[in-house]
């Protein structure tokens, strides 16, 4: 509705019966049988007894939903890739795919290099121009969750127990973990197999010599 | 290097040589090293190596958790100038003996 314009602060140029009349509240009664629409109040919220020391607004919950990792372009399933950093540095691993986390999922394969199934960050990681053939691999079943370490058991408090139950903490792999890794590497080997000097390939370590510069290196 | 690891060594990173502080004629600022990384000479070729991860490796004469070997973090954040030498920053500034003395460079964040 048009503001009613002012003559001077306080005053209107149209009159009450006019300003009636031109907002169409006439109408608005006819509509509703004469009387103007009164909205219902709003159930009277019983005052509280405590109200709190400061007028703080409430946080808005943050609406931002981070992005999933972005995978290189160089790489891909079935990438050979270059581990940089930890245990298996310098291995050269199989890429099979990048899980929910933004973790690469990768394999050495076992038998080849030791690297078993495993989690790796990309920025930890060369990729390589080299591919190997994965369509034979089924890697459904694996996500993080596969990876989530295993809850510990409350010791029992009794002080010569306490020794005996650091000792049982250290655990082997669950048998499931090693037939995963078996059903996986077997369709790898194959494809592996095929291509001359690929599996020594895989089974040789990266390292830097004498001369080396990485910059100028094609991987 | 993880205890106990036998077999074959492999070199993951470069060498480097730290050149001393970043500084004008009569002032230095500690807070910034100068690194020179082998095999690399021009200031196109230095770009690679920003943002890599450094460690300068020491040995103290003390034991710290098990090991004489002690060592300081940092990373590569900018060339320094011209020519392919290299500024870097480091968890805390790195002492004055080490100018001269060696620091590995690794190629992670990998961005290959």
């Amino acid at each position: 509705m048009a503001p009613s314009s002012k003559l001077s602060q306080g005053i209107k140029k149209a009159s009450r019966s006019h300003a009636y009349h031109r907002r169409g509240l006439w109408a608005i009664k006819a509509k509703h049988g004469g009387a103007f629409p009164k909205a219902e109040k709003p159930a009277a919220v019983a005052e509280p007894k405590y109200y709190p020391a400061d007028d703080v607004k409430p946080r808005k919950a943050s609406t931002r939903k981070p992005k999933p990792t972005k995978l290189r372009s160089s790489i891909s399933p079935g990438t050979v890739l270059i581990v940089l950093a930890g245990r298996f540095m310098g291995k050269r691993v199989v890429f099979l795919k990048q899980l929910k986390s933004g973790l690469l999922l990768v394999t050495g394969p076992f038998k080849i290099n030791g690297v078993p199934i495993r989690r790796v960050n990309q920025t930890y990681v060369i990729a390589t121009s080299t591919k190997v053939d994965i369509s034979g691999v089924n890697v459904e079943k694996f996500d993080d969750k596969y990876f989530a370490r295993e809850k510990k058991k409350k010791a029992t408090k009794t002080e010569g127990e306490l020794f005996d139950t650091e000792k049982e903490a250290t655990k082997d792999l669950p048998q499931f973990k090693k037939d995963d890794q078996k059903a996986v590497d077997a369709e790898l080997i194959k494809a592996i197999d095929a291509v001359p000097d690929l599996k020594t390939y895989l089974g040789a370590r990266f390292s830097l010599r004498d001369g080396d510069k990485p910059h100028e290196m094609v991987f | 290097m993880v205890k106990g690891r036998q077999g074959q060594r492999v070199r993951m990173y470069v060498r480097g040589t730290i050149l001393g502080y970043k500084r004008s004629k009569s002032n230095q600022y500690e807070h910034t090293s100068l690194l020179q990384i082998e095999g690399v000479s021009t200031k196109e070729d230095v770009a690679w190596y920003g943002g890599k991860r450094i460690a300068y490796v020491y040995k103290a004469k003390t034991k710290s958790d098990g090991t004489a070997v002690r060592c300081i973090w940092g990373k590569v954040t900018r060339p320094h100038g011209n020519s392919s030498v290299v500024r870097a920053k480091f968890r805390s500034n790195l002492p004055p003996s080490s100018m001269g003395k060696k620091v590995r460079v690794f190629m992670y964040p990998s961005s290959v």
